[in-house]
């Protein structure tokens, strides 16, 4: 059985294959009355609001499971502490910003998620303890080393790009 | 004088107009949903114990037959490993001055014992040495001048169809 799961901080998704065996399965499921679960038939059921989250966790999983020579030659296997800051960075941003966004396995073990908005882009460095970051358009920049991840550094980050990418 | 013994100083000078070619050797280096490519493919990485000089790039005035452009491609099969064949991605192409107007830091050079059509980019550290692999991505400047890179990069790539 293979399976996809996210967590986008409001909620667990798991999709699975349309397999026999799976679908068994989820008929059992549809007969659970737990208010909590919902079984969705396909991904455009899913709010506009989630599905970005789940695009984005779906690309930590991808980057997750590399193996070092994911590059076909010599990087290094993501590691987890990075991991963990994507995690946690994509759980805090909002569909508004990661509709333009992707992560990205460094060669280094570190992970990147860059931004190709409307008016500007940016690249964060999630290094496993702290993060870097540029932004740019033709009229702004911003960059910093060393920041802490936490929730007001990511408002901040995401009011930047409301006002000035979007 | 700045040096790297990997740098071939009798050869021609790479032309400021001249149009130059990045292969990005996994789909990793590419998001189609958001068309960026990742700015890694600019990165410098250690090579075993060996840290690497330069990014390779080619010279598409040296490629211009399908014949060469070929070999060119094949060779970059053999650079990452024949048995990743499939999950080579594609390539961009960028116009040399386009790469050096991002910062001062960038030097594109050709290569001893490489064919005319095997380049190199090269990062400057200061008067007396070149960057070594990886560069030091927590510094701003080098991440805005690697996002930059992989920006010029974006909009000019071509995938290449799976055999």
């Amino acid at each position: 059985m293979t399976m996809l799961k996210a967590n986008t901080g409001q909620n667990f998704y798991v999709r699975f294959e349309n397999t026999k065996e799976n679908l068994a399965l989820l008929a059992y499921l549809q007969t659970l009355r737990n208010k909590n679960f919902v079984v969705f038939n396909s991904p455009a059921e899913v709010s506009e609001s989630e599905k970005e989250h789940i695009r984005l966790n779906a690309q930590i999983e991808k980057i997750s499971k590399l193996k070092a020579g994911w590059d076909g030659n010599v990087a290094q296997k993501a590691n987890k502490k990075s991991i963990k800051q994507a995690e946690q960075l994509i759980a805090m941003l909002s569909e508004n910003v990661l509709r333009y966004c992707a992560l990205f396995p460094s060669n280094d073990s570190s992970i990147y998620l860059q931004g190709n908005f409307p008016k500007g882009g940016f690249v964060i460095y999630l290094n496993g303890e702290t993060f870097s970051y540029v932004f740019k358009n033709e009229n702004f920049k911003e960059s910093a080393a060393g920041v802490e991840l936490n929730e007001k550094n990511i408002k901040k980050i995401e009011n930047t790009i409301s006002k000035k990418m979007l | 004088m700045r040096t790297d013994h990997e740098i071939d100083y009798d050869a021609e000078k790479v032309g400021k107009k001249e149009m130059l070619i990045r292969l990005l050797c996994s789909p990793l280096y590419y998001d189609e949903q958001t068309r960026q490519v990742n700015i890694d493919a600019f990165d410098l990485r250690m090579l075993g114990k060996r840290p690497e000089t330069y990014v390779s790039i080619g010279r598409k005035s040296e490629l211009e037959t399908e014949e060469k452009f070929k070999k060119f491609i094949e060779k970059g099969y053999r650079i990452w490993n024949t048995k990743k064949k499939d999950k080579y991605y594609g390539y961009g192409e960028f116009q040399h001055d386009k790469a050096l107007s991002i910062s001062n830091k960038i030097e594109v050079n050709p290569l001893k014992d490489e064919d005319k059509s095997h380049i190199g980019l090269f990062y400057i550290k200061d008067d007396k040495e070149y960057y070594t692999g990886p560069l030091p991505k927590n510094d701003p400047e080098i991440l805005e001048m690697l996002y930059e890179l992989a920006k010029m990069l974006s909009d000019r790539v071509t995938k290449i169809a799976a055999d």
